[in-house]
């Protein structure tokens, strides 16, 4: 009896600080950082756990757009883009719900599960890159306007990171869960 | 001891070393072992080196982009120079899992862990001036106190960044 009194004072303590993760969210600047790394060149790396690749572009876009702007410049060249997808062919249950265009990028059959546990590091997707920051149009016909794409798509791009922040705690509080579970 | 006692033991153990591990990220610092990482450089020429940067499992991806970035800002600065160019610059992952029984009452269950391991190398080269060719260049005076806050040496853990611990979570 003493014993699991004991242990439910651990899982109780264990529990919280779970909690402390649940409202701990990723917030918009955790997910895509940054490091300015010269006069008008910024390096980005867009990434979090449950995340797809489309919201991942959004955001990539996004961060590199408001740091035009906030920099003074009107167009960006993406001049390193490196786009990650750490999926071994396998594909979990909320995956298979996910729309077709993703499912065709992604190239999954849809016939395999993963627990969460497993999932969190197969779906680590991340994107990061290298920027320039133009004040003209730039001498390339590959270019973005960052005004448009921080007037159409930044506000979408911040309102996701919610969800995606949120979803990447999941993992740890169920392991806790099933942990004190299979003893109870 | 009796089996009851010992189950309980066993668990509190795991919950234990489950809270303990999910703080031990990569430290800043020449690499010690493979569990903890680090970062490993050599001289190839004057101005020319190559870096090296191993995570352990509960280091996220950028953490070791920043070290590496850090690293080659010392470098440069120890040099004399301001700018630096990276040439084969790598992001490898390497997927490391432990699997294993915890008793339960009336038999055993089985737990599986995994987890990522990230690696960052390049070569980088060091200017004074501007490198006028290269597509893209490092500003090492500009860089550095930009990662200062997130460079964490053996001693000084327990600030962490909160965003770094988000990410790992």
């Amino acid at each position: 009896m003493k014993w699991k009194i004991f242990l439910l004072i651990m899982g109780c303590l264990l529990l919280s600080s779970c909690g402390k993760y649940l409202r701990d969210v990723l917030t918009y600047e955790d997910i895509c950082k940054y490091i300015k790394i010269s006069d008008d060149t910024f390096e980005l790396h867009i990434e979090a756990g449950f995340i797809d690749s489309e919201t991942l572009r959004k955001l990539f876009l996004s961060r590199a757009a408001e740091l035009t702007v906030q920099s003074g410049g009107k167009y960006f060249v993406v001049l390193r883009d490196n786009r990650v997808r750490d999926l071994d062919g396998k594909i979990s249950e909320r995956e298979a719900k996910l729309d077709d265009h993703m499912l065709e990028m992604l190239k999954v059959p849809q016939s395999t599960y993963l627990s969460p546990i497993q999932l969190k590091n197969q779906l680590e997707l991340s994107n990061s890159g290298t920027i320039k920051v133009w004040n003209d149009v730039p001498p390339t016909w590959q270019f973005y306007d960052a005004a448009l794409i921080s007037q159409k798509m930044l506000p979408l791009a911040k309102e996701e990171t919610r969800h995606v922040g949120k979803n990447r705690t999941l993992p740890k509080v169920t392991l806790t869960l099933l942990l004190l579970l299979a003893y109870l | 001891m009796k089996l009851k006692t010992k189950n309980s033991l066993l668990v509190i153990v795991v919950l234990i070393c489950v809270a303990c591990t999910s703080q031990l990220r990569t430290l800043y610092g020449p690499i010690q072992s493979n569990l903890k990482g680090g970062y490993r450089d050599y001289k190839l020429s004057d101005s020319v080196y190559e870096i090296s940067v191993f995570g352990n499992a509960h280091a996220a991806k950028y953490l070791i982009r920043e070290y590496f970035l850090y690293r080659a800002c010392e470098l440069t600065l120890q040099e004399n120079g301001r700018y630096f160019v990276i040439y084969g610059d790598r992001s490898l992952k390497q997927e490391v899992s432990v699997t294993g029984v915890i008793p339960v009452k009336g038999g055993y269950t089985m737990y599986n862990w995994s987890s990522n391991k990230y690696l960052n190398k390049g070569t980088i080269k060091i200017f004074s001036e501007k490198p006028e060719n290269a597509v893209i260049y490092y500003d090492a005076s500009l860089i550095k106190p930009q990662l200062e806050p997130n460079i964490k040496r053996p001693g000084e853990y327990g600030n962490g960044t909160s965003s770094d611990k988000k990410l790992k979570n």
